[in-house]
């Protein structure tokens, strides 16, 4: 079969490239999990929590990737899951972004 | 001594206030075992600092080692090298130098007023920070390196605080 596009290799069934890509992106997101979560555990602020769980919702994408490479879950469901992350790490990131001026009002009134 | 316990001495000879986990990781042995042998190496110091247990070789007295488990901070170093410059200066001054948000200073000048490090001085309205003990302090810098998880943990907090910074 040929795929418009396609590169990379195959070793039997396994895509080398996909899965070379899928490691890096595992390992790249969960070293940015831990300096979040150890990073929240130092500042304990609601914007830390944020932005740490928006973290945590980047590194499921590649888990979603390599779940629906192995087959546990169908290329629509992948596809949905996937655009569920984007949304879940956006609201995140804009709720801390939201949060800054809450926790500064206070400041702000004692002015 | 058991070839274990006498690695694990080594290392904290080498990193005095290595915390508990990176001695698990640096080398490669279990928590249980690492617990076991520190607890039978008894003229090796502990002292907890921020919620972490770091151990240190003998011959550092309760300052140093506090100042050394501080030390492991890239951003308090570079906090403590601009007051070991400038002396006596302002906290606003000190974060423009270093290049961090006001947060991201306040929260390591917790640390470093609390254990004399640095000194907060008030004088009516006006805020000014110094080192305690500035040469003593510079000393201590050389023995301690920030680990490559601690400089990322400490650039991760500096990007997010002044992402999040109000403007002044």
């Amino acid at each position: 079969m040929s795929i418009p596009g396609h590169v990379g290799g195959h070793w039997g069934a396994l895509h080398v490239d996909f899965t070379i890509v899928l490691a890096l992106s595992v390992l790249a997101t969960a070293a940015l999990c831990v300096a979040g979560v150890t990073a929240y555990r130092r500042r304990g602020s609601r914007a830390y929590l944020l932005v740490t769980l928006a973290l945590a919702a980047l590194a499921t994408q590649p888990l979603l990737g390599g779940l629906a490479m192995a087959g546990a879950v169908s290329p629509a469901t992948h596809h949905t899951l996937e655009h569920g992350a984007d949304v879940v790490v956006v609201l995140l990131v804009l709720g801390a972004v939201y949060d800054v001026r809450k926790a500064a009002q206070p400041r702000e009134v004692s002015r | 001594m058991s070839e274990t316990r006498a690695r694990i001495r080594r290392r904290i000879e080498r990193e005095p206030g290595i915390h508990f986990r990176a001695l698990t990781r640096a080398l490669d042995l279990a928590t249980g075992q690492v617990q076991y042998h520190l607890g039978r190496l008894e003229d090796v110091r502990v002292e907890r600092v921020s919620g972490r247990t770091h151990y240190y070789p003998p011959g550092y007295d309760g300052w140093e080692r506090t100042a050394l488990a501080l030390l492991r901070r890239e951003t308090a170093r570079d906090v403590i090298a601009a007051l070991y410059d400038a002396e006596e200066t302002r906290p606003d001054a000190v974060a423009d130098r270093v290049g961090i948000a006001r947060s991201t200073l306040e929260h390591h000048l917790d640390g470093l007023v609390d254990s004399d490090i640095v000194a907060k001085h008030r004088n009516g309205n006006r805020v000014t920070l110094s080192l305690v003990r500035p040469d003593a302090t510079v000393a201590l810098l050389r023995t301690v390196e920030p680990s490559l998880a601690e400089r990322l943990t400490d650039r991760f907090e500096r990007l997010v605080d002044s992402l999040l910074e109000e403007p002044q």
